[in-house]
């Protein structure tokens, strides 16, 4: 096991008025919990993802990255990369369940927490000081709750932005926590390399290196208004983080720009029937989210790959803003005719965008209820929701989804 | 089959019933026209499937005979020939166009495979004539939902009894009534959801004053014209009890000119929101200002001459909610009775007259 808390810059405390934001990231999600609820699979090299050789590895335990195994590599690969790889489908239900118990601890924490995803959240700790200690000491608590509320590690950055906390989570995995306090921010910002900072990828970082720069230090020493005039937007977003401008505030909840779902197949097909039933059970999972959510969008887009890797989208918008898992499906279906499918798919998809809350813009409604006219298919499709938040997702399939 | 038909009324009839021939379809026959020459007439007909439209043509009927051939194409064929007559012969699975010296051979399908709308029988019917039909559904059709999630709101209520027909239609935030005094003999008390396509498709048709005869079944209804006949499923119900959001008490009555008060809500909504078209309506003495406010566009503002007794109100309303009620009300003034900003608004001519009484309802807009 690593040491538990590791200070990359040095050592220092939070003052009064300090920002203090922590990064918390779950160690492979998935796959930890795989290994939590079936102890058979201790100390063996685990993925979750796609049984078929089509599918990506969604999450690798530690074990399996010993083999250079990592998440988004495709199943075929990675069982070439370790012969003992154990392989499991993904049981969704499962971790959002423990998801909840994580987000349900830090919400003890701080009433500013920003989900970013089912296993990844940032929390805000300033002002906590009085019930939780210093935040390095915080810190320390949050994982330990974690730990006994759901028997799982998590991997935490602590720093007074959210760029440095993030980056930092991920130099002490699993189980670990690093901390930036705020007077060593500075330096351990220059002594970053360019591509450590999210956003940057190979071809931006190979970009860089060609001027010269490989840490965010060598940034600074550019001429003020080089990287803008060099790399646009981002040029600017480059010169703010050098010059230690990298705070943004926490968004507790953000709205969403779209909701979609998508499907590798577990086989191609050409077959319109097949893709249909795809589609259906796609359109009602994005329905089923946008009203949980709340929102209706107007725009409705199929996203189809054919089996030569090709990515095709169409989409349509409606007058009025939909969220109801049979319409989103029945534009979808249109799209999908309209395209009529000339080559064999390995991918459907389908998203709904332009979204707004389902209250609708101010306008006041004529008649009481949810919707008067379609009443009877509304009713359907809340009923089948409280259904499935009870029993999950496979307690109720539409008949064409069985066969 | 080998017909001759006058060029200027075919290509008429093919361009109107182009228009209920499918934009896409998974069933080819769908997209195509059904040519049929029997002892009488020459009709052609085409249907989705929920409509079907036959529309007869006068001409000489040499051999009787039938064909489907493909509709889109038939049309841009008549379309572009010149000439005073046109020729069309089926042979087989082919129809051949001759006109001047153009000539045209189209391969369509056997007749037999044109699907048949089931026919159903029409448990009331009435007659009524088609300039008043055109005039209610002009008045109706533009409140009509486009929510599929509310099927019963996407058509209009039909509702028919011996002393006349009401037509209403709404979207949820709007409600559009018609009602005909006319007396309808023998006529069952009756309703049903009428299909928009429907009533469109009728409306393109429909150019002379004559006498039509509608009838009405459980799940159909049929329209008769002299040369067409229209038969369209209905929607199902239950369509959502209208009359419990026709208000009442609305007590704060403003009468202003119609044609001022279009041309005013035109010029200040161009700096409306995109979305919720906004504009809102300040009522003060004998006064009536148009405002629109929009962040990051600007403001405009416009004031009319209005009759109002009553206390200063603002009331938000959807600019193009108001544009629909405007171009499809009659009379020169318009009168609102009000009640509050989050209320609903009714809106009827000033001064009813007519075969026709009409009433809108407006649903305002929350004003920020």
């Amino acid at each position: 096991m690593s040491d538990p808390v590791k200070y990359p810059a040095g050592g220092g405390h939070w003052k009064e008025g300090d920002r203090a934001i922590a990064h918390i990231d779950m160690d492979a999600f998935y796959a930890s919990v795989e290994i939590l609820d079936f102890p058979e699979l201790e100390g063996k090299p685990v993925v979750v993802g796609g049984d078929s050789n089509r599918g990506v590895v969604s999450a690798a335990s530690y074990e399996a990255r010993k083999y250079g195994i990592h998440s988004a590599m495709p199943i075929f690969r990675a069982k070439r990369l370790c012969r003992g790889l154990v392989i499991r489908p993904g049981r969704m239900t499962r971790y959002v369940e423990l998801s909840r118990e994580v987000m349900r601890v830090l919400h003890g924490f701080s009433p500013i927490v920003q989900q970013i995803s089912i296993d990844e959240a940032y929390i805000d700790l300033a002002g906590t000081g009085k019930l939780f200690g210093r935040p390095s000491s915080a810190v320390r608590s949050i994982k330990k709750e974690i730990r006994a509320a759901t028997s799982l590690t998590c991997s935490i950055g602590l720093s007074s932005s959210k760029l440095i906390a993030k980056v930092t989570s991920d130099m002490n995995k699993p189980d670990g926590i690093t901390i930036v306090p705020p007077s060593r921010v500075m330096d351990f910002l220059y002594g970053l390399p360019v591509g450590a900072i999210p956003g940057i990828g190979e071809k931006s970082e190979e970009q860089l290196r060609q001027i010269g720069v490989r840490e965010v230090g060598d940034l600074s020493r550019l001429k003020p208004g080089y990287l803008e005039e060099r790399f646009g937007r981002f040029g600017r977003l480059l010169q703010a983080i050098a010059e230690g401008r990298v705070h943004s505030e926490l968004v507790p909840w953000s709205q969403p720009k779209s909701v979609s779902n998508e499907l590798t197949m577990p086989e191609d097909t050409s077959d319109m029937r097949t893709l249909e039933k795809y589609l259906l059970g796609l359109a009602d999972k994005v329905g089923r989210r946008l009203r949980r959510q709340g929102l209706k969008g107007r725009t409705i887009t199929l996203k189809v790959k054919t089996h030569r890797h090709r990515l095709i989208t169409r989409s349509s918008t409606l007058e009025h803003p939909v969220n109801q898992g049979r319409v989103i499906y029945e534009q979808a279906r249109g799209l999908l005719r309209e395209y009529g499918v000339p080559v064999s798919l390995r991918l459907i998809g389908v998203g709904v965008s332009g979204l707004e809350p389902e209250s609708g813009g101010g306008q006041f409604a004529l008649f009481e209820g949810p919707s008067p006219g379609g009443e009877k298919w509304d009713r359907v499709e809340r009923a089948v929701d409280s259904i499935i938040d009870r029993f999950g997702s496979g307690a109720v399939r539409k008949g064409r989804q069985l066969e | 089959m080998k017909i001759q038909v006058p060029l200027g009324e075919l290509s008429k009839k093919m361009n109107a019933i182009s228009s209920v021939v499918p934009a896409r379809t998974t069933m080819p026959i769908l997209s195509m026209v059904l040519i049929t020459a029997d002892d009488s007439s020459i009709s052609f007909s085409a249907t989705d499937l929920d409509i079907s439209v036959t529309s007869r043509v006068s001409g000489n009927i040499e051999t009787q005979g039938c064909i489907a051939v493909p509709a889109k194409k038939i049309a841009e064929i008549v379309k572009s020939l010149s000439g005073d007559e046109v020729e069309m012969e089926a042979e087989g699975e082919k129809l051949t166009i001759r006109c001047g010296k153009s000539r045209f051979s189209v391969n369509g399908r056997s007749a037999e495979d044109f699907p048949k709308m089931p026919r159903q029988e029409s448990s009331t019917e009435f007659d009524i004539q088609s300039p008043l039909l055109v005039k209610m559904i002009q008045k109706t059709i533009y409140a009509v939902s486009t929510d599929l999630t509310r099927p019963a709101l996407c058509g209009v209520l039909w509702e028919v009894d011996r002393n006349g027909l009401t037509m209403v239609s709404t979207d949820g935030h709007r409600l559009a009534r018609v009602e005909a005094k006319v007396e309808l003999k023998n006529v069952e008390k009756t309703e049903v959801i009428v299909p928009p396509k429907a009533l469109s498709t009728f409306r393109s048709y429909s150019e002379k004053d004559e006498m039509i005869k509608v009838g009405l079944g459980d799940n159909s209804v049929s329209i008769e014209m002299n040369e067409v006949s229209i038969y369209s499923r209905l929607l199902e119900g239950p369509f959502p009890s209208y009359q419990k959001v026709i208000p009442s008490g609305n007590e704060k009555a403003l009468v202003v000119p119609r044609d001022d008060l279009s041309a005013a809500t035109k010029r200040v909504s161009i700096l409306s929101d995109a979305l919720t078209h906004q504009v809102i309506f300040s009522l003060d003495h004998d006064k009536l200002t148009l405002h629109v406010t929009t962040q990051d566009l600007g403001e405009a503002r416009e004031e009319l001459e209005a009759t109002y007794a009553d206390e200063p109100m603002d009331i938000g309303y959807n600019a193009a909610y108001i544009q629909d009620i405007l171009r499809t009300i009659d009379g020169d003034e318009i009168s609102f009775r009000l009640d509050r900003p989050d209320n609903a608004g009714v809106v009827t001519p000033a001064d009813e007259k007519g075969d026709i009484r009409q009433l809108c309802i407006v649903m305002p807009l929350r004003i920020n």
